[in-house]
């Protein structure tokens, strides 16, 4: 009954059953182990060039939300699941997930034994290619082995031109590395007004804006591929206005001060890891997708202190600078999906720009 | 707590006494680990229980001294006073225990003699105890609850109503003559109820309380530890609405229909309690859940450990209570290490599955005679089964074949007739949805009917297309592999097939569609984990490795069922324990979650499947143990393995019960080794309609005693095999009248194992390994018989049964010296 394959370029083939979009496509293959959410993740544009493995097997239960998408054209490469539920919809304008990624010209394939797939990810130890096919054969794995993946993520995602998004609090200016609605919603609801900016924005055209706040947004990719004026924007900003970065954002910040960024041999992608706060010793939980980590040894201690630590895997988590209102974190605090107790991070940056404020 | 200077300090720990409706064997086997922990936690552990199926006390490890005595505040008071606890643990004793630390705490005893309450403050315990009071903390931290006033006027009632909103509950406050309640629908049955409910107050008022009815029933399991760090261990949904008792209800972990919004904002509001609440350890929170609005009222919070506790366990793999032991001594989530297989720092990893599991209820009521009752507010299920399965479907249908139903039960069931069933559910409601579903109901249509969501429905829809395939295709390959993928038996496709399982099973061993089994670790495969625990599916790669120590299985007793209770489930963990001390790597099949077995302090590797022919057989042939144990696994000796000699089967009692004349009998019970009955007291049973009581050593007329024992002795003299023996006699006219000589029914021999001190598992077990000797029951037999008596619960009073009390319907017992 397989009628669509998902292949790996270690050779391997899981055969499965196609929804979606029928489209060939390629991408690096990760896995997420949230509980539910499914579309706040499909959605999410850190998955561009990617195709995300749901560890949890049945996905597509509810329809899509309109309030809940994290973009409006995810770039996500496709979906594999054990189960698609069979979704039959009782309202007018219910739109089911394989009609979505459909719409969205997103494949999918269910019918997959997930939990070995995820274990020939992890057997790999190095972040692995896949494509979703109709067909596994030479010519397949010959189409995948040429494929080149764009190493300008950010680029492809980001947008290319300036927007507000208006409201009547502090004027906060995002820089869109692959920006999740998440953050957006996060500042609308503490009423900023906001302008985002495209990632290539420099520290003058940001401050032209007068902003009270500078958020760096969370986005795919490697940081170190991003151009290198972006570093130098960030230890220009840090300077002048509170800093908060998110995701890549963290990691861009992190090596705009001098530490270093290195590739997860297993991408991370779930919500229920026990992140500890150093200050506090308490123990947060939050929303994680990271390919890429500050390495720990690199951080310059005269520069940066690292304020959240990963008890899993023991990787930084959080950084603030020792001399500017500039922070960042490696999770989502905006959750979405995942938990809100992070969320205070938000309210956290709204108090450093306050105080800045009134500092004049 | 670590600290040296701690050490063998006491925790008395009160026990949930006799298994009742509300409770079976979970809170027994969440004590074991609980109190397990709290010796590793450097405490010395005391036990006051008087159910003489909690094996608790009968395992080496976890409990150090025991107290045979009703939990009462009289009998928790005299223990306190002659062993001078340190600690009070009231979270494995369910309510009950809840209701005597309250107590206990308000007659002063708790402060006079220095003893803390572990998990939670007094003031907790307090407001567990009193849903009034703790509405109104959970209305501080901002949790909307159902809300619920007195009213002694129609005016009131019609202003509350309208503010309330349709429907809702109209009842008597403080009736005269039995109760009064009515649920209301709209303004015009408003003022008969009120004015009704107000006559039957003895005050005068009618309470009127809004009607949660057909929401969405979510379960939300935390854990927070002293230092205030809290983590979330479940999110499990209820299938059926408000209105059906959630043990009344299949429950699904992970939850399937929830947005994540909706889980966080939950997960929050449970925080928030747990917080207020200054719970340490697990809490349970449920919800009602208004999908029309996303608004959620959280109508019960459990601070202790339950059925939903125990299911999570074995659903997710994480050690919850374990965690929980190690809790409420004070250690930190952060810094516990589990052992079995966990990675450092998984305690405070929250539990994510890439399975499905189901708890369904397991019910009596075709044998209690109400078949045809409505699933109410109140409970009526006696056991559960927990389904695994890489889709809903598959779990469900595992979890189903426990039951042995027919899934085509009401092919000749009228439409009209169906619609009742579906709009007023009964035990076992699938049937009705499934056949609702052949017929070409629609999902919006039944959803409204059944208050189903329509994404479990369409799941079932999904089952009754494969029922079709197979019929339209029978014999076909292709529809075999898509059954066998989606969770059914052998016997249910043999069934449509209209052939036998047997049949089913060769073609699908002629065609290798064998199962593989998957590990249920935590982290959703995340982590490399091992905690040996296992269910099957029909999928690539196969996880249990199998090693190459000499192995012995034990099949477990599967959900409690009335006449023996959690008896089997006892006698088993016993043997499993001898089996393990006999060197064996001792291998459980299980599917019930509530199962004494189902620890890995106990057990080197778990199964949690379905006990049926076909999962037997297959964990058999993977595992080849040495040893098979089972008590109504009958098919087990057929197993080529079996009839080759290369297993020896230890076979308990049969479940059955032996026919008992009404009134009073009397049980000469003895070992015989094939040469000498080693005697093991004589018991005393009376059976009236009022209750059931077994004297054991019971003042028994003169010369009857003698009389017994001789005839059992000489009865034991003939061929018989070695083995556990009794022989009943009753009195007619003046005169002893034998019986025939027969095994002890299982209940009587966990009655006697506890009774005589005497570990009659281990007899049988080392009987069947020919590795028995006389020094284990002479040593014991010096002990003095102390007269003691069992009296049986019913599930009859709870469920308002007007019927005679019967041996065969028997749910639990208390014990009691005299």
């Amino acid at each position: 009954m397989a009628n669509r394959y998902l292949i790996l370029e270690d050779g391997t083939v899981f055969a499965g059953t196609g929804f979606g979009s029928p489209a060939v496509t390629f991408g690096e293959v990760v896995f997420n182990t949230a509980q539910a959410g499914f579309q706040e993740i499909i959605t999410n544009p850190v998955y561009f060039n990617q195709i995300v493995v749901f560890a949890q097997p049945n996905i597509g239960n509810l329809p899509l939300y309109r309030n809940i998408y994290e973009t409006i054209t995810p770039p996500i490469k496709g979906v594999v699941a054990r189960n698609l539920a069979s979704f039959e919809p009782t309202g007018r304008r219910q739109v089911g997930l394989s009609q979505y990624l459909y719409q969205m010209n997103i494949p999918g394939v269910a019918g997959i034994d997930t939990r070995a797939l995820i274990q020939r990810l992890k057997a790999a130890g190095k972040p692995l290619r896949g494509s979703i096919v109709p067909v596994a054969d030479d010519h397949a794995f010959d189409q995948l082995h040429a494929t080149v993946l764009t190493n300008q993520q950010v680029a492809q995602v980001a947008t290319p031109k300036p927007y507000p998004n208006p409201d009547v609090g502090q004027t906060v200016v995002v820089v869109d590395f692959g920006l999740k609605n998440g953050i957006l919603r996060e500042l609308s609801r503490r009423k900023c007004n906001v302008t985002v900016l495209p990632y290539s924005a420099s520290a003058q055209e940001i401050l032209r804006l007068d902003p009270d706040g500078v958020v760096l947004s969370s986005g795919p990719g490697a940081p170190a591929n991003v151009k290198a004026s972006v570093l130098e924007m960030i230890r220009t900003i840090q300077t002048k206005v509170p800093l908060l970065g998110i995701g890549l954002g963290h990691e861009l910040f992190a090596l705009a001060n001098g530490a270093k960024v290195t590739r997860l041999p297993i991408e991370h992608h779930g919500l229920n890891h026990p992140i500890k706060e150093i200050i506090t010793d308490q123990i947060v939980y939050a929303s994680q997708a990271a390919g890429y980590l500050v390495d720990r040894d690199s951080v310059d201690r005269d520069q940066l202190y690292v304020t959240y630590v990963d008890l899993i895997d023991n990787s930084v988590q959080g950084l603030h600078h020792r001399r500017y209102p500039a922070f960042s974190v490696q999770f989502f605090p905006d959750g979405a999906p995942g938990p809100d107790e992070t969320d205070s991070l938000f309210d956290e940056f709204m108090d450093m720009m306050k105080e800045e404020g009134s500092r004049g | 707590m670590s600290d040296p200077s701690e050490a063998s300090k006491t925790v008395l720990i009160i026990g949930a006494g006799a298994d009742s409706l509300q409770h079976e064997g979970e809170l027994a086997a969440s004590l074991i680990k609980v109190a397990r922990a709290l010796q590793r936690c450097g405490y010395r552990t005391h036990l006051i229980d008087d159910n003489p199926f909690n094996v608790a006390p009968d395992l080496t490890a976890g409990i150090d001294d025991f107290t045979q005595a009703p939990p009462t505040v009289e009998q928790v008071t005299a223990v306190i006073e002659r062993v001078r606890p340190v600690a009070l643990l009231p979270t494995v004793g369910g309510r009950l225990a809840m209701q005597v630390t309250e107590r206990l705490a308000t007659s002063g005893i708790l402060n006079k003699y220095q003893v803390q309450v572990l998990g939670m403050p007094v003031t907790t315990v307090r407001q567990t105890n009193n849903p009034s009071v703790l509405n109104q903390t959970l209305r501080q931290v901002g949790a909307n609850t159902k809300k619920i006033a007195p009213v002694a006027t129609l005016a009131d009632a019609q202003d509350l109503a309208a503010e309330i909103g349709f429907p809702i509950v109209v009842r008597a406050v403080a009736p005269v003559a039995g109760s009064f309640r009515r649920i209301v629908h709209d303004q015009a049955d408003l003022q008969p109820a009120v004015t009704a409910a107000i006559q039957h107050s003895g005050i005068h008022q009618a309470m009127i309380q809004q009607s949660l009815a057909g929401l969405k029933e979510i379960e939300v399991v935390v854990a927070r530890d002293q230092s205030g760090t809290m983590m979330q261990l479940a999110v499990a949904e209820d299938l059926d609405p408000i209105g059906i008792h959630a043990g009344d209800s299949v429950t699904v972990l992970p939850a399937q229909t929830l947005l994540d919004r909706q889980i966080q904002d939950m997960r929050d509001v449970a925080f928030k309690i747990t917080r207020k609440l200054r719970v340490v350890g697990i809490n349970h929170v449920q919800f009602a859940l208004d999908q029309a609005n996303d608004r959620f009222y959280v109508i019960k919070n459990s601070p202790y450990l339950d059925r939903l506790t125990t299911f999570v366990e074995q659903a997710t793999g994480y050690p919850l209570a374990r965690v929980h032991g190690n809790l409420v001594a004070g250690q930190l989530l952060r810094d516990l290490r589990l052992d079995h297989g966990l990675v450092k720092h998984t305690a405070a990893m929250e539990p994510v599955l890439d399975r499905t599991a189901i708890r369904l209820p397991v019910f009596a009521n075709e044998q209690l005679g109400i078949g045809d009752r409505p699933l109410t507010t109140e409970k009526q299920s006696v056991g559960a089964v927990i389904g695994l399965g890489r889709s809903l479907v598959e779990a469900l249908l595992k979890a189903l074949s426990e039951l042995h139903l027919d899934f085509f039960a009401l092919r000749e069931v009228a439409d009209e007739q169906l619609d009742q069933l579906l709009i007023h559910p009964r035990a076992n409601r699938l049937l009705a949805v499934l056949e609702a579903l052949r017929r070409g109901y629609l999902l919006p249509e039944l959803s409204e009917l059944t208050r189903l969501d329509p994404f479990y429905l369409a799941q079932f829809k999904r089952l009754v297309g494969l029922e079709r395939d197979l019929m339209q295709h029978p014999g076909d390959l292709t529809f075999l592999q898509q059954a066998k993928y989606w969770g059914m038996s052998d016997f249910l496709i043999g069934q449509i097939w209209q052939e036998s399982a047997a049949t089913v099973r060769q073609l699908r061993q002629d065609h290798q569609l064998h199962r593989t089994y998957k590990e249920l670790d935590p982290s959703a495969g995340e982590l490399d984990q091992h905690p040996a625990k296992f269910y099957s599916t029909f999928e690539q790669v196969n996880e249990s490795q199998v090693g190459d120590r000499p192995r012995a299985l034990v099949i477990g007793a599967g959900p409690r069922r009335l006449g023996n209770g959690v008896t089997t489930d006892y006698l088993l963990t016993r043997v499993a324990a001898e089996l393990k001390r006999q060197g064996y790597d001792l291998v459980v099949i299980d599917n019930n979650p509530n199962s004494a077995l189902l620890n890995r302090e106990l057990a080197s590797k778990c199964y949690l499947e379905p006990r049926d022919f076909e999962r037997v057989a297959a964990v058999v042939a993977l595992e080849q143990p040495e040893v098979i144990a089972s008590a109504d696994c009958s098919f087990v000796a057929d197993f080529p393995l079996v009839r080759a000699g290369a297993a020896t089967l230890i076979k308990l009692p049969p479940l059955a019960l032996p026919t008992l004349k009404d009134g009073v009998t009397y049980q000469y019970n003895a070992f015989f080794d094939g040469r000498y009955a080693y005697p093991l007291g004589i018991t005393r049973l009376t059976q009236a309609s009022a209750g059931v009581t077994v004297d054991f050593a019971p003042d028994l007329p003169a010369g009857l005693g003698a009389a017994l024992t001789k005839q059992g002795e000489e009865a034991l003299t003939n061929d018989q095999p070695a083995g556990l023996y009794q022989l009943t006699a009753h009195r007619a006219a003046g005169q002893l009248v034998f019986d025939r000589l027969g095994q002890p029914p299982i209940w009587a021999l966990a009655f006697l194992s506890r009774v005589t001190g005497l570990d009659l598992a281990a007899v049988i077990v080392r009987l069947a390994l020919g590795k028995f000797n006389g020094r284990l029951l002479t040593a014991a037999m010096q002990g003095e018989s102390k007269a003691t008596r069992l009296t049986a619960v019913f599930p009859g009073p709870a469920l308002r049964l007007q019927r005679p009390a019967q041996l065969s319907e028997m749910m639990g017992a208390a014990l009691s010296e005299d």
